[in-house]
C-alpha cells in the first residue's frame, strides 16, 4: 500500500561511485524486479530503499513523503535476505512473532497472524523448530512468512531463491507471486536472473554499472531493448551481434558484411552510408535455409557451426560469422554438424539495429 | 590493546602502583579490581570480537528492519548468539584474576582483604617452618571454584574454541 519514488540517486562509498542519477517510480501494488549482473547496484537501491544504506544524493519518496531520514524500522517495509538472515535461537514461531510483538500487538493477534501466515506457507507443523532443523527451502518460507506476517506496505527481497536448487526454486517463484497476490503490498525483488525477471515483474529494471538502462514491462524488454546491453541481458540463449556497414541505395537500406546480406525497408531509421552498425537478432528469430531459399530472405547471414547444444526438442545452433557470434533454435529433425557452413535467413522486423559505438538502439 | 598482553605483569606493577597510590586505592578490593581489569579488559574485548563478527550482518539487520533499536539488537538477538563466547570468555579471565598473585601481594597489606591464593602464600609460610599439609588442603579448597566454574562451561567452551561461528542462518 505505498507507491515508491527514487529521485537522482547516487550512492558512493568514499570515492566509488557505485550509483549514478538512479530515478524509478514504482505503482503501489507493483511487482518491480530490479536485475542486473553483480555489482550493477541492485542490491545498493534495495537496501536504499530499505534505508539499510544512506543515500549520498537524491531523494526517496514513500507515498510523496520523502523518507531519506527516516529510520529503516519506521519505514514500515519487510525485507527478505538472500541468506535469509533468520534469528538462529528462536523458534520459527518466534522469529514470525519477533517483528509483531516490538509492535506491542495482543499476544492473542499476534497468535492469530502467524498461524494464519503459516497456513500461507504450508509451515504449520515447523513452528516450533529452530531454523537450523529446516532445509533451505522450509527457512526460506519461514523468511517469507517472517515478512508477510507484519503486513507491511514495501515488501523487499534480495536474490531470495539463489540459495536454492533449479527445482526448488522455480517452485518457489510460483509460490511469491502466490503470496503477493494474497498480500497487498509492493514487492521489489532483486535478482540477477533474468529468467526470474521475466517471469515474475509486472514491471523490470536493468541495471548495470550502477545505472538504470531500461524500466519496462517483460515484453518491452524483449521486444524493444534500448541498447545492446538491455538486448543481450535479457532472453536465453542471449541474443547474436554482427557487426555491419550501413549502404544507403534509394529507399532502401542495406546493411552488408561479407558473410551477411540485409535489407531493410520501411524503417524509420536514421541511417547514412558509411554508418557502423550492429545488428541483432534472437535466436528464435533464426531459421536454417539452404542456400537458394536464403536468396529471397529479408536477411541471411552465413556462417560455420561452432557448437550444438542438444536441449531435447530442439538443438541450439552456435555459428561464428565474419562479423561476430549468432545463436540459433533450431528444431531436433533439422540436422547441423560442427564445422559445417550454413546459411541462416531471418525476417527484417526481427533484426534489432544498434549504433556500433555507443550501443544505444537505432529506431 | 592486545600489546598489554605481551608485557609482563611484572612490567606494569610499577606504574600500577604508584597510579593506585596517588589514587589512595591501595590496600582497596576497587584499587585491586582496577588492576585485574588492565589485563582482563583488553583480552575479553579481543576475544568477544571473534564472537560478535561471527554473527552473520544479516541478523542484525533483520532485527533492525523489525523495529527493534541497537541496543535492543545487542539485547535480544546479539549477546543470546555469543553466548557460548560470553561464557567462554567469562570464565578465562575469572581464571585469569583467580590464579593471580603479584598484584594482590603488592597493593593489599591487610591479610583480610587479601585474596585467596595469597593469603596461602602469607598463611602457611612462617620465617622458618612451612606448614606443606594445610597449605595444600587450603590449596586444593582453592582450587574448588575453578574446577566447578570450568566444568559448568565446559560444553560451550569447546564449541566457542572450535568453532566460534553461529550455526544457523
Amino acid at each position: 500500500m505505498a507507491k515508491i519514488s527514487l529521485r537522482n540517486i547516487e550512492k558512493r562509498y568514499d570515492a566509488t561511485l557505485v550509483l549514478h542519477d538512479c530515478s524509478l517510480d514504482i505503482a503501489d501494488h507493483e511487482f518491480m524486479v530490479l536485475v542486473g549482473p553483480s555489482g550493477s547496484g541492485k542490491t545498493t537501491l534495495l537496501r536504499i530503499i530499505a534505508g539499510l544504506e544512506r543515500v549520498s544524493g537524491g531523494e526517496v519518496f514513500f507515498d510523496d513523503a520523502c523518507v531519506n531520514d527516516v529510520d529503516v524500522g519506521d519505514r514500515d517495509i519487510a525485507m527478505v535476505f538472500q541468506n535469509y538472515g533468520l534469528y538462529p535461537h528462536m523458534s520459527v514461531y518466534d522469529n514470525m512473532a519477533f517483528g509483531l510483538r516490538r509492535r506491542k500487538l495482543a499476544t492473542a493477534d499476534i497468535d492469530a497472524r502467524v498461524r494464519r501466515t503459516a497456513q500461507l506457507l504450508d509451515i504449520e507443523p515447523l513452528l516450533a523448530r529452530r531454523p537450523r532443523q529446516l532445509s533451505g527451502g522450509q527457512r526460506q518460507r519461514v523468511a517469507l512468512g517472517r515478512a508477510i506476517v507484519r503486513d507491511p506496505a514495501v515488501f523487499l527481497l534480495d536474490e531470495p531463491l539463489s540459495n536454492l536448487d533449479a527445482h526448488l526454486r522455480v517452485q518457489m517463484r510460483a509460490e511469491i507471486l502466490k503470496v503477493h497476490r494474497a498480500v497487498t503490498a509492493t514487492a521489489v525483488y532483486v535478482t540477477h536472473d533474468q529468467v526470474e525477471a521475466l517471469t515474475m515483474g509486472d514491471r523490470i529494471v536493468v541495471m548495470n554499472g550502477g545505472r538504470i538502462h531500461q524500466v519496462g514491462t517483460p515484453g518491452e524488454l524483449y521486444d524493444r531493448p534500448v541498447d545492446r546491453f538491455v538486448a543481450s541481458f535479457i532472453g536465453t540463449p542471449q541474443m547474436g551481434f554482427v557487426e555491419c556497414h550501413v549502404e544507403r541505395i534509394a529507399d532502401r537500406l542495406e546493411l552488408t558484411t561479407p558473410a551477411a546480406r540485409i535489407d531493410l525497408v520501411d524503417r524509420d531509421v536514421q541511417l547514412q552510408s558509411g554508418n557502423r552498425v550492429t545488428i541483432g537478432i534472437r535466436p528464435e528469430c533464426l531459421a536454417l535455409l539452404s542456400d537458394a531459399d536464403a536468396q529471397s530472405a529479408d536477411v541471411a547471414v552465413r556462417g560455420t557451426v561452432q557448437v550444438v547444444e542438444m536441449l531435447g526438442a530442439e538443438h541450439y545452433v552456435h555459428v561464428a560469422t565474419d562479423g561476430g557470434a549468432l545463436t540459433a533454435r533450431v528444431p531436433r529433425h533439422q540436422s547441423v554438424k560442427v564445422d559445417e557452413t550454413v546459411t541462416f535467413a531471418a525476417s527484417a522486423r526481427d533484426v534489432h539495429l544498434f549504433d556500433a559505438d555507443t550501443g544505444r538502439a537505432l529506431r | 590493546m592486545l600489546l598489554f598482553r605481551m608485557l609482563p605483569l611484572v612490567v606494569l606493577l610499577a606504574p600500577l602502583y604508584l597510579l593506585l597510590l596517588h589514587a589512595r586505592l591501595l590496600d582497596t578490593h576497587t584499587g585491586l579490581v582496577v588492576g585485574f581489569v588492565t589485563f582482563g579488559l583488553p583480552f575479553a574485548v579481543w576475544m568477544l570480537k571473534s564472537f560478535i563478527d561471527a554473527v552473520p550482518i544479516e541478523i542484525e539487520e533483520a532485527a533492525r528492519v523489525d523495529g527493534y533499536t541497537r541496543w535492543q539488537i545487542v539485547r535480544k538477538v546479539v549477546v543470546p548468539l555469543i553466548l557460548p563466547g560470553l561464557l567462554t570468555t567469562a570464565t578465562f579471565v575469572f581464571m585469569e584474576a583467580w590464579n593471580n598473585l603479584i598484584y594482590p601481594l603488592t597493593f593489599i597489606n591487610t591479610l583480610e582483604k587479601q585474596t585467596l591464593p595469597a593469603a596461602l602464600v602469607l598463611t602457611f609460610t612462617g620465617q622458618f617452618k612451612t606448614d606443606w599439609g594445610g597449605m595444600m588442603a587450603a590449596a586444593t579448597l582453592t582450587t574448588l571454584p575453578l574446577m566447578i566454574a570450568f566444568f559448568a562451561v565446559q560444553r560451550s567452551m569447546v564449541r566457542g574454541l572450535t568453532t566460534g561461528a553461529v550455526a544457523g542462518a
